[in-house]
């Protein structure tokens, strides 16, 4: 009996930690099959292969506005998300179906537009198509990530407070639309129609006027205009911006060792 | 008598309301339909079996695809226009069967099926199906930013508000409830009801199978996987954007064309120009690949406005579609030239006048000699009688509360700037002159390419 008691409960042992090891792989199959099917994939590693890509992920570039003062184009949104990150608002402007004639008929397919911005200087523009609509969605926001622009605000008379207008007047054109930005005193808000009032909010302008001349019923080239305009704040010369700056590196020749010295150094792309 | 043993008066010249007396369903309300050729009055969507029942059984017509057909009521009142005045051989195909409707035996009965081999058949279905598509899009969009939606969650006691995919996603990754990505779905408050009335019901989501209590019923989902919906379950169907779209493919197929395999063709085709290393997880495609690819992807210029914004006279309540229309009517109706007022004004100063005369028109008061009338028409016609029509002097509108605008998304103030000489205001802040005066610098010019000889 003394020896039939640690043999049962050797066996009792055993079949508990069978069970155990079982109801582990039960959870870790039930975790597995929930998370593999359709799980979004996860976003925080991030693999670079950019160079700007591999300098942003290790933190050698503070800001976004360092990349955007040497003009560098950007080609993976994760850059963005990286310093942006939770200030970034998208807005699902439209959902169309397009129609292509196919041998086997129609296919129809969605487009989604979508503007991104943080309310805050930055704004982007992106248009995607595809068979499902999240998947149209998603890509959509993606390029409208690449896209983002930083936005130059300025006073409308007193210098008081923060910048809540746009600089100057400036114009943009897309197609037949061209629509004009110009500055309003504090408080008026923005005076457009709908779809250039969201992009403006979003880009962070407070007061605004606007003017559109063209065909303002095709609202994809009244959105594009109008992000043009915004972008412009930036390119426009103003007497404040005339003094003369010492030249500086871009950050590919100020970490020029540090990106000579990582492995895996073959994946990454001459931009 | 007809098959559901109701009375059916096929001669009484009144139309009759036939109801079904049915518990209704949550979505649309009910809508009277008659019948294709004679005058009864079927109730949709509750009525719709009776209407087809009586469809064959009076008139021997049978629509092909009924299931298929978006918006079955507007269907069938286009054709009822049609048949009115043409008979049935004229667009459907006839059949010869040998029996009666109510299963006698009989020799070659004629029976009519309207089908979409008929051009015009076709057509209308598509274009239904485009209606149907728009508004359930519609719906779609509103789902997708309505920020006031609440439910408390069908597995734990958390009470999850704001967007509705935060709720599917909160199903989705606690309790790893699979409904579908929440910008593929549509009417998802009433997806969530039936998925609630299932689980209340103690009935499987996927397999349909009723177990003895709640417990069981969690257990049997989580152990088969049947925590999702099944795909074969036609019922569902209406609740995925991917089953509004217009295809005249064969229904039950699945899509060929798998996305990884368009993306292969892709990445072969842009092999010689410049891109990054094709990596079928991220998302990382450049522009050049866009470009290539479709070219309606990236157009923005077919995306146009269903209603355009209107204008709204400055004195009457007329709504104008364009600025040439209003400067028109306020001619015509007004006997005032907008064009003559505001010539010589700058933007702003524009902006400072129409945002008066509407303040003025609110408050009912004329213009020129600022006299207070009761309501508009007096206005009216007190502007008319004394033809104080017009914009008012300088010092009356040239006041920085004016550049307030007094009405929200006042259309006219957006079609102000026809002038795009209006630097004379000196309130604004100074900006450069438009013109930009180009020096070329004479050592740039000795580099340039031309004085270079290549051998």
């Amino acid at each position: 009996m003394a020896d039939a008691a640690p043999a049962r409960g050797g066996f009792r042992g055993g079949f508990g930690s069978r069970g155990g090891r079982g109801g582990r792989g039960r959870g870790r199959g039930r975790g597995r099959g929930g998370r593999g099917r359709g799980g979004k994939e996860d976003s925080k590693d991030w693999v670079p292969v950019t160079k700007l890509g591999r300098l942003v992920k290790d933190g050698k570039i503070r800001s976004l506005e360092e990349i955007y003062l040497y003009s560098l184009p950007i080609k993976e949104f994760e850059i963005i998300d990286f310093f942006l990150g939770a200030a970034l608002r998208d807005e699902v402007l439209k959902i169309m179906p397009v129609q292509k004639q196919t041998r086997a008929g129609q296919r129809t397919r969605f487009k989604a537009f979508v503007a991104i911005g943080d309310n805050n200087g930055h704004i982007g523009l992106g248009v995607k198509c595809s068979k499902e609509v999240a998947t149209a969605i998603r890509g959509a926001i993606i390029l409208a990530k690449l896209s983002v622009v930083p936005v130059r605000r300025g006073y409308w008379g007193n210098k008081i407070g923060k910048p809540h207008t746009v600089p100057c007047k400036v114009t943009g054109k897309c197609g037949s639309v061209s629509v004009r930005l110009i500055p309003a005193p504090r408080g008026t808000g923005i005076v457009s129609a709908p779809v250039p009032k969201k992009l403006l909010m979003m880009a962070g302008i407070e007061d605004c006027y606007t003017s559109a001349r063209g065909s303002t019923g095709t609202l994809g080239n009244f959105a594009k205009a109008t992000y043009a305009a915004i972008a412009k704040t930036y390119a426009y010369l103003t007497p404040d911006l005339w003094k003369e700056l010492p030249l500086g590196s871009t950050p590919y020749q100020q970490f020029s060792d540090f990106l000579a010295d990582k492995p895996g150094a073959r994946h990454h792309v001459d931009v | 008598m007809d098959m559901n043993g109701k009375n059916v008066f096929k001669s009484d010249p009144f139309p009759i309301l036939m109801f079904n007396y049915t518990k209704p369903s949550i979505s649309k309300q009910s809508q009277p339909v008659s019948c294709l050729k004679c005058d009864i009055i079927f109730s949709f969507p509750l009525g719709k079996e009776d209407y087809l029942g009586h469809l064959f059984l009076s008139h021997r017509l049978v629509i092909a695809d009924v299931e298929e057909v978006a918006l079955l009521e507007e269907y069938l009142e286009f054709w009822q226009k049609e048949f009115k005045h043409h008979e049935f051989e004229e667009y459907c195909t006839t059949m010869l069967l040998d029996q009666l409707p109510d299963g006698a035996f009989s020799k070659n009965e004629k029976y009519y099926l309207l089908s979409d081999i008929l051009p015009e058949d076709r057509e209308i279905r598509d274009k239904l199906k485009e209606k149907r598509l728009e508004k359930v899009l519609s719906q779609h969009q509103y789902e997708l930013t309505d920020r006031n939606f609440e439910r408390e969650c069908l597995y734990c006691r958390d009470v999850i508000s704001g967007l509705r995919s935060t709720y599917i996603e909160h199903l989705f990754s606690k309790h790893f409830l699979q409904l579908g990505k929440s910008e593929n779905l549509v009417f998802i408050d009433e997806l969530i009801a039936k998925v609630a009335n299932n689980l209340e019901k103690l009935i499987c989501l996927y397999c349909e199978k009723k177990f003895k209590d709640r417990a069981t019923l969690k257990e049997h989902m989580r152990k088969k996987g049947h925590k999702r919906i099944n795909p074969n379950n036609r019922s569902y169907d209406k609740y995925f954007l991917e089953n509004y779209r217009v295809n005249n493919q064969v229904h039950d197929k699945k899509h060929l064309s798998y996305p990884h395999k368009t993306r292969q063709k892709l990445a072969n085709k842009n092999q010689d120009k410049e891109a990054t290393r094709p990596s079928k997880d991220s998302e990382c495609v450049s522009f050049k690949q866009n470009q290539t690819s479709e070219d309606s992807d990236s157009d923005w210029s077919d995306w146009n406005a269903d209603s355009l914004q209107t204008l709204t006279c400055l004195y009457c309540t007329e709504q104008c579609k364009d600025f040439n229309t209003f400067r028109q009517h306020l001619l015509a109706e007004h006997s005032f030239d907008f064009d003559s007022c505001l010539k010589g004004l700058n933007f702003y100063q524009r902006i400072k006048i129409v945002n008066y005369v509407r303040r003025q028109t609110y408050q009912h008061r004329c213009v020129t000699c600022n006299r207070r009338f009761e309501n508009n028409n007096e206005l009216l016609q007190h502007l008319e009688k004394e033809t104080h029509y017009g914009v008012g002097e300088k010092k009356q509108w040239d006041k920085p509360e004016y550049f307030f605008p007094t009405y929200e998304d006042d259309g006219l103030l957006c079609i102000l700037d026809d002038n795009p000489n209006d630097d004379m205001d000196e309130t604004v802040v100074r900006i450069i002159s438009e013109e930009s005066k180009a020096e070329i610098n004479k050592d740039a010019e000795k580099l340039s390419l031309e004085n270079f000889n290549f051998l």
